[in-house]
């Protein structure tokens, strides 16, 4: 499901002395079928934008239009918000924190229970959403509240999950989770994405970001500062984008301000680098 | 001297499933130690029973040669310093200045020498300029810089990071792992890092893998993360750095020294 | 938490520095003149109306924004309407300034009316009190104040300080807690629970669907915050020293005075023209002052 955000301005607490422009002037087009990273340093705007997406926020100024719901700064003229939250699915930071019934199938049933599906309808639809998270059928009668972190967080994801959005969008989805953890969280994105659905991820870690996404927007101050392949960004990017680079780009950099001339473009492993530092030095 | 000494260590939540078991581990003074390890393998555990905040079933643990036992655990933890994972469950006064002088008004610091530390210390950690902000203005990497001051400011011997650096972005964790660092070179602290980052990990001196309640790898960090069979079932990544003298020496060139991306590009570049 | 407390607002006015301690009794104080009632209505109004003053003069000096105390006058709507229900249904008692309406055996008369809007006026004078005393004072010197106040209890072995470090620390969290319920609202809307359509039944779930992540996390949070207390050497029983000073200033003796002269003129008045209108009362004042 495409979306196409366009002049859009946010603006935290507006007309009060501590009125904060958390978004400026934003324009970006994602396409269908995307796995998307969003990146910036904290407080850059990018949790603000994602909730534009869904209808959480509604824009100061411009619009934000998401298949054929237009979310715009004009009470009636928005369409019904809930039934665009089927589509876009928005997993917070540390959803765990949303739990709160009694059993694991009951939480992940909250949500097609919310959209009018009937409890035998939803059991099923739960049931789906936790296998597709590999959650197995011996916790569903166990308390959310008992099982360790990696699982709650999944839990939580299968509860949007359940609505079956077309894009699922998630911020920081494996912060604070072990390796483990991550690897578990990063699998099941690729698979919902090879299964045809729109992944976009807000993230810091940029070797994440290097290794799944395809492509990469940068927010700094709640300005777009750059869209393109994560490859190119970390290729081209400045001190002033306030970004972290993978450690694999700061090595290329280093070495090549060294005097040595590796091209960032062709390099996306341990492996490739040292082929390439190898070459370089047979020549030199 | 041993900062740290612990004998057969075994305690358990719920009297049955052991979370460290029959664990022994001994830290040099002036060490810097990571210890790694997925959720539910101990380590957090571990470092509440090294602070007294829990009580070993059976074994021991000595703190600079002292026995840690229920009557002396507050003497003891006068010793020891902890930064915990969570920013916000820490900070407990309600500004930067109240927060750093939390600790020093428990040991009942004189007024003027307390407010000197606190100055000092916030200095240290490049706060001194927020020392009136309440902690909702700050950031995570702030507040956790905070912690550390608060920390620091008490004089501890040993420095237990929780996972401290697990909420932060990029930037915050590197403030706080450098401060950590420079603090450890300037006092001869000893430090013991629980991180589940394992670039964190491998800028220590050494390296603990825990797994089950137990020690699983024990050792300097090329050396443990060059034992891949067990960093493979334990489902730990390896180091940037180890991934790149592992490539290297392929080609025949051996790095061993070398901890880090500036050290390796030195090598590389004097070598040519 | 916002209705009656302001959020501490940092500014350097003579307000802000008076000592917590004297402030709360000052305001205290203050609060006495607001329940004198006098017997003829328009002096008990009018007498008000001049403290209203006095306490605008001083929220005007003390820099608070007016507009946050009509805020909150405003948000409490409700029990205001409920209030003049109450006193328009209620038969008054031995009224004296006649009938405004009457409808079958019902008669309302204006001395209900006049109750109503004197209860009004009098719980403006309070939350005007409230503001000025939270939006002057910092968290820690309110606790403070609060904990000295209750230091001599000590002696029955009441934990004072225990409860001044537990008002100290929940204090410290309300923005973290009301920041992260709007992130639980937020997360929860995202699954399609509705907080703001639906009838009583639907509405209490999703409160439900609030409270308990918000409670789950709330108890993390102490329990970690517990630790970390006891990890830096807290012990509820143990002596401590402090970081803060508080010694008194001049302005805390002006303060007095002002404070002290207003309850008087006001405590005399009350005692002495019981019953008499406003213009006997300034000429029986003048007479005083003779």
């Amino acid at each position: 499901m495409p979306i196409k955000v366009t002049g859009l301005t946010y603006i935290y607490g507006k007309k009060t002395p501590t009125a904060f422009k958390a978004l400026d002037d934003i324009n970006l087009e994602l396409n269908d079928h995307i796995f998307a990273a969003i990146v910036g340093e904290t407080g850059s705007g990018k949790s603000t934008l994602v909730q534009h997406f869904n209808g959480l926020l509604i824009p100061t100024e411009g619009t934000v239009l998401v298949d054929d719901f237009l979310i715009v700064n004009k009470k009636r003229k928005n369409k019904n918000m809930r039934d665009l939250r089927k589509k876009i699915g928005l997993v917070f930071q540390f959803p765990e924190y949303q739990l709160y019934e009694s059993t694991v199938i009951k939480d992940v049933m909250v949500g097609p229970k919310n959209f009018k599906a009937s409890d035998d309808e939803a059991r099923e639809i739960a049931q789906k959403a936790l296998a597709e998270v590999g959650i197995g059928e011996d916790f569903y009668e166990r308390s959310p509240f008992d099982l360790s972190g990696g699982e709650k967080r999944r839990i939580a994801i299968a509860g949007i999950l359940a609505l079956n959005p077309d894009v699922l969008v998630l911020d920081e989805p494996v912060a604070g989770l072990d390796p483990e953890g991550v690897e578990e969280i990063m699998g099941l994105l690729t698979r919902m994405y090879e299964a045809g659905k729109s992944i976009i991820l807000i993230s810091h870690n940029m070797d994440l970001v290097l290794q799944y996404a395809h492509e990469v927007y940068a927010l700094h101050q709640g300005k777009l500062i750059y869209e393109g392949t994560p490859k190119e960004l970390f290729s081209h990017i400045t001190d002033d984008m306030a970004l972290e680079i993978p450690t694999l780009y700061t090595m290329i950099n280093k070495l090549n301000e060294h005097g040595m001339h590796l091209d960032p473009l062709e390099v996306s492993t341990v492996e490739e680098l040292v082929s390439a530092i190898m070459k370089e030095r047979g020549l030199g | 001297m041993k900062a740290l000494e612990i004998s057969n260590l075994c305690f358990s939540y719920d009297g049955n499933k052991d979370v460290i078991s029959n664990l022994s581990l001994s830290i040099e003074e002036g060490e810097y130690v990571s210890i790694v390890g997925h959720n539910g393998s101990g380590k957090s555990t571990l470092s509440q029973l090294i602070i007294g905040l829990l009580e070993a079933e059976s074994g021991e643990i000595k703190v600079f040669d002292k026995l840690l036992n229920p009557d002396n655990v507050s003497e003891i933890r006068r010793q020891s310093g902890i930064v915990f994972q969570n920013p916000d469950n820490q900070f407990v006064g309600s500004t930067v200045e109240d927060d750093i002088a939390f600790g020093l008004e428990n040991r009942q610091i004189e007024y003027d020498e307390m407010h000197e530390l606190v100055n000092t210390f916030a200095t240290r950690v490049g706060m001194i300029d927020y020392l009136k902000t309440e902690p909702s203005s700050l950031s995570g990497g702030q507040k956790q810089r905070v912690a550390l001051a608060g920390v620091l400011a008490l004089k501890p011997k040993l420095l237990i990071l929780d996972e401290a650096t697990s909420m932060l972005d990029p930037r915050g964790k590197r403030e706080i792992l450098d401060l950590v660092r420079e603090v450890k070179e300037q006092n001869g602290l000893t430090v013991i890092s629980i991180t589940h980052d394992i670039e964190e990990a491998y800028i220590a001196d050494r390296v603990v893998v825990m797994d089950h309640g137990q020690i699983a790898l024990n050792g300097a960090p090329d050396e443990v993360f060059s034992n891949e069979s067990v960093i493979k079932t334990l489902k730990l990544d390896q180091p940037f750095i180890y991934k790149l003298k592992k490539e290297f020496s392929k080609y025949g060139v051996e790095l061993t020294s070398e901890r880090s991306v500036d050290e390796v590009v030195e090598t590389l570049c004097q070598s040519k | 938490m916002n209705i009656i407390f302001g959020r501490y607002t940092n500014y350097n006015s003579v307000v802000h520095r008076i000592d917590a301690r004297v402030k709360i009794a000052l305001l205290i104080l203050l609060i006495v003149p607001i329940f004198f009632r006098f017997s003829v209505p328009s002096t008990s109004i009018i007498m008000s109306v001049i403290l209203l003053i006095i306490f605008l003069f001083v929220i005007f000096i003390s820099k608070t924004k007016v507009r946050t105390i009509l805020r909150s006058i405003a948000s409490m709507w409700f029990l205001l309407v409920f209030l003049m229900i109450v006193y328009l249904l209620v038969p008054s008692t031995d009224p004296i300034m006649g009938v405004m309406f009457s409808v079958g055996n019902w008669t309302v008369y204006w001395d209900a009316l006049y109750d109503c809007l004197y209860i009004y006026l009098r719980l403006m004078l309070i939350i005007c009190i409230m503001m000025i005393l939270t939006s002057t004072t910092k968290n820690t010197d309110l606790t403070y104040g609060f904990e000295w106040y209750m230091a001599p209890l000590k002696v029955v072995k009441f934990p004072s300080h225990a409860i001044a470090m537990t008002l100290s620390i929940a204090l410290r969290f309300i923005p973290t807690i009301i920041e992260e319920s709007q992130r639980i609202l937020k997360a929860q809307e995202s699954r399609g629970i509705d907080f703001s359509h639906g009838g009583l039944g639907k509405r209490f779930m999703a409160i439900i669907a609030l409270i308990i992540p918000l409670f789950n996390s709330a108890f993390t949070r102490s329990d970690e915050l517990a630790h970390a207390m006891e990890a830096r050497g807290y012990d509820p029983k143990a002596k401590r020293s402090r970081y803060q000073k508080y010694p008194l200033h001049w302005v805390d003796l002006y303060a007095t005075i002002f404070v002290v002269a207003v309850f008087t003129v006001y405590l005399v008045l009350f005692i002495t023209n019981k019953d008499m209108s406003i213009v006997n009362l300034i000429a029986g004042y003048e007479l005083i002052s003779w």
